[in-house]
């Protein structure tokens, strides 16, 4: 098949030109977390959701709000919590007394973006519903089934601190986020500069830069980025280190890894490395575009043992090792 | 009349009747004073009719206000359908002052299931403690009584002895021979080869096979800057085959190069990842350039002779290159020759497949 670089690179500078823009306007609002505000666009492209997790008050609903907010899209915010119920989520039949019969009430989960505040504080019929409508992009209530609206984007929260009285999710259910994403405190700097936004008297808003329309044109785009063979080899060779570390030269890490990333960890590792390349404006992908998505594409997939807990191993620390193990191309 | 004198003496023998049915139990002491703990040697007669099965004492439940330690064999005699059991049973008290000692038998009659006990009449002990001579000195708890020596034990001694000169023996004679054994040669250390050997070797080879000539220019590429990437590996131990170049740079740079060098070697980084990942094909001057490049580099930052064998470092590296300061020009002109390159690769002297 013949591949037109120049074309494509054209193209992607073309479709691309509003990331900039949206990145300008979401940075008006907040200040510094750039990995986390180029993940969600990731994530938007990538046609993904996104699990977060950080502490309180890092700015991850003000970030999706601003985001929904600079693409003129619809935004929701759930608060999971241990009495939540499917039908809040996705909505239920009531029944109309006047005409005498049921009417279809659609829940908060019809909106572009989602913000699943502390998934983890509902119980597992709540976290199925949620995951099933990501998965299948739709809801069935009573006999009716409901597309949800395009873009959908679920960014899931989840506390690291506070697991007393969680719900932890399965791990089956972890993999359908296309990336984990940990969020750490500002620098000094960039807390410096939070605090003077907040306290002055007129804090900034974003204004819609984009529409729902060009995100859906860009993910369109972003399947056309060029992926070389030997970056689909190299993707390959770090999602089975992850499954057979021995063929890698990698014994030390066997005993260490319970179970290894799914063939949708290398499908998500492509898709997100080709968004990764799109956002850097490029219309082919590199293998920075990989090591820098990794981590956030595997750290969810990978299962360490209780050796590795003994021994204080991360799944982070053993994604680090294979990168540095692993030939890049 | 009559009738009612039988009646009578019907009901005033009834009594005694049974009582020949009954079982009788009677015990006795030799002593009705003991200390606490003391063995107490009670006789125990039971007089039994003969159709009765009895159980004789045999645990602290058969001992009213005393405890059972242990009782022999009961002694039968048989008179008139009746039997007599004799036993010498002892028991104890751990109780002190005034203890009224019973003896229980239980029993069971033909043809009936139930289970009957017959109590011996009270024993009136009195059970006193020993009296301690507060007056006295306490004394220490006597020590351990030793055993005396058997011969076993002699033997066991003399045994483990034995062994253990046996032990010594088999390490002097080790440690023996292996003072007399003849000192080993040490073994000839062949020097590696040197990074920069096995690059300009490769790099030789690379440039024979002609590959951007036939058309192979990814094939080219990767080879070339593999070449680089190995050198750069071996040579300063910088993990640059399993680093993409934009963590290869930093890495270089901290070395201690000069700036132009490292420039040159992220050009020619950065146009192999075109040509590897984004389908560019560069220019035969671009090859051309990135192979001389790769041979400056090489022959720039190589170890001198006196080094090979020791470890690399910087410093050798910038006595390398502040000797070479002369051929400067040839480094400037051959900066601006791949600067064009670079023109070429953004306009229109190269393509894109």
């Amino acid at each position: 098949m013949q591949v037109n670089i120049q074309e494509i690179n054209e193209r992607i500078q073309q479709e691309s030109a509003f990331v900039d823009a949206l990145r300008m306007e979401i940075g008006k609002v907040i200040i510094g977390q750039k990995g986390m505000v180029d993940r969600l666009l990731i994530g938007l492209l990538g046609d993904g959701h996104i699990l977060l997790e950080g502490v309180p008050g890092l700015a991850k609903t003000t970030a999706i709000k601003t985001l929904a907010s600079a693409m003129k899209a619809s935004f929701q915010r759930l608060q999971f919590t241990p009495d939540l119920l499917p039908a809040d989520l996705i909505g239920t039949m009531i029944y109309n007394q006047k005409n005498g019969d049921f009417q279809t009430k659609q829940g908060p989960i019809f909106a572009n973006f989602i913000l699943a505040d502390e998934i983890n504080r509902s119980p597992a019929k709540v976290q199925s519903a949620l995951l099933e409508a990501m998965q299948e992009r739709q809801v069935t209530i009573g006999d009716q089934t409901f597309i949800l609206p395009r873009p959908f984007l679920v960014m899931a929260t989840q506390n690291p601190i506070e697991q007393e009285g969680t719900y932890p999710l399965p791990e089956a259910q972890v993999d359908r986020f296309m990336l984990k994403v940990k969020i750490d405190y500002p620098s000094r700097e960039e807390e410096l500069l939070i605090m003077r936004q907040q306290i002055a008297q007129a804090i900034p808003v974003a204004t819609p830069v984009v529409s729902t329309d060009d995100i859906i044109k860009a993910r369109q785009a972003v399947h056309m980025v060029y992926m070389d063979e030997k970056i689909e080899r190299y993707i390959l060779d770090i999602v089975e280190a992850t499954r057979r570390p021995r063929e890698f030269k990698l014994e030390r890490l066997a005993s260490y890894i319970a179970y290894g990333g799914s063939p949708r960890a290398t499908i998500n590792l492509a898709i997100a490395g080709k968004a990764h390349a799109f956002i850097q404006r490029r219309g082919y992908v590199i293998p920075e575009d990989i090591r820098a998505i990794c981590f956030d594409v595997l750290r969810h997939r990978l299962a360490v043992t209780y050796e590795a807990e003994a021994e204080e191993l991360n799944s982070e620390m053993i994604i680090q090792e294979i990168l540095d193990t692993i030939e890049v191309p | 009349m009559k009738r009612a004198v039988w009646i009578i003496l019907f009901v005033v023998l009834l009594p005694f009747v049974t009582q020949a049915q009954d079982v009788r139990v009677s015990a006795t002491v030799d002593s009705t004073r003991y200390l606490i703990g003391e063995w107490i040697h009670v006789q125990l007669n039971v007089d039994a009719p003969g159709t009765v099965k009895l159980q004789l004492p045999s645990s602290d439940d058969d001992v009213l206000e005393g405890e059972f330690v242990s009782a022999e064999d009961a002694e039968v005699e048989e008179n008139d359908g009746r039997r007599l059991y004799r036993q010498e049973m002892i028991a104890t008290v751990f109780d002190t002052g005034s203890i009224a000692l019973r003896v229980r038998v239980r029993y069971t009659r033909q043809g009936d299931t139930t289970t009957y006990e017959a109590l011996s009449q009270p024993i009136a002990l009195a059970v006193t403690t020993v009296e301690l001579d507060t007056s006295q000195a306490f004394k220490d708890i006597k020590d351990v009584i030793e055993v005396p020596l058997t011969i076993w034990d002699y033997l066991l001694y003399a045994a483990v002895l034995l062994l253990l000169l046996l032990a010594a023996w088999l390490i002097y004679r080790w440690y023996r021979r292996r003072q007399d054994r003849p000192v080993e040669e040490a073994p000839v250390i062949v020097p590696d080869i040197p990074a920069h050997v096995t690059a300009l070797r490769a790099l030789e080879t690379l440039r024979e096979r002609q590959l951007w000539q036939h058309g192979q220019h990814k094939q080219y590429q990767s080879e070339l800057t593999d070449i680089l990437r190995t050198y750069i590996e071996q040579r300063w131990h910088l993990h640059a085959m399993e680093q993409p170049t934009s963590e290869i740079m930093p890495g270089v740079a901290m070395i201690g190069l000069s700036p132009s060098l490292v420039e040159e070697l992220e050009r020619v980084l950065r146009l192999a990842d075109m040509t590897k990942f984004a389908r560019f094909v560069p220019t035969s001057e671009q090859h051309e350039n990135g192979m001389r490049f790769a041979l400056t580099f090489v022959e720039k930052t190589r170890t001198s002779d006196e080094t090979l064998s020791g470890p690399s470092s910087a410093a050798s590296v910038v006595e390398a290159e502040t000797s070479g300061e002369t051929e400067h020009g040839e480094e400037t002109e051959h900066g601006e020759e791949t600067e064009h390159g670079e023109e070429t690769e953004h306009g229109g002297g190269s393509k894109h497949v």
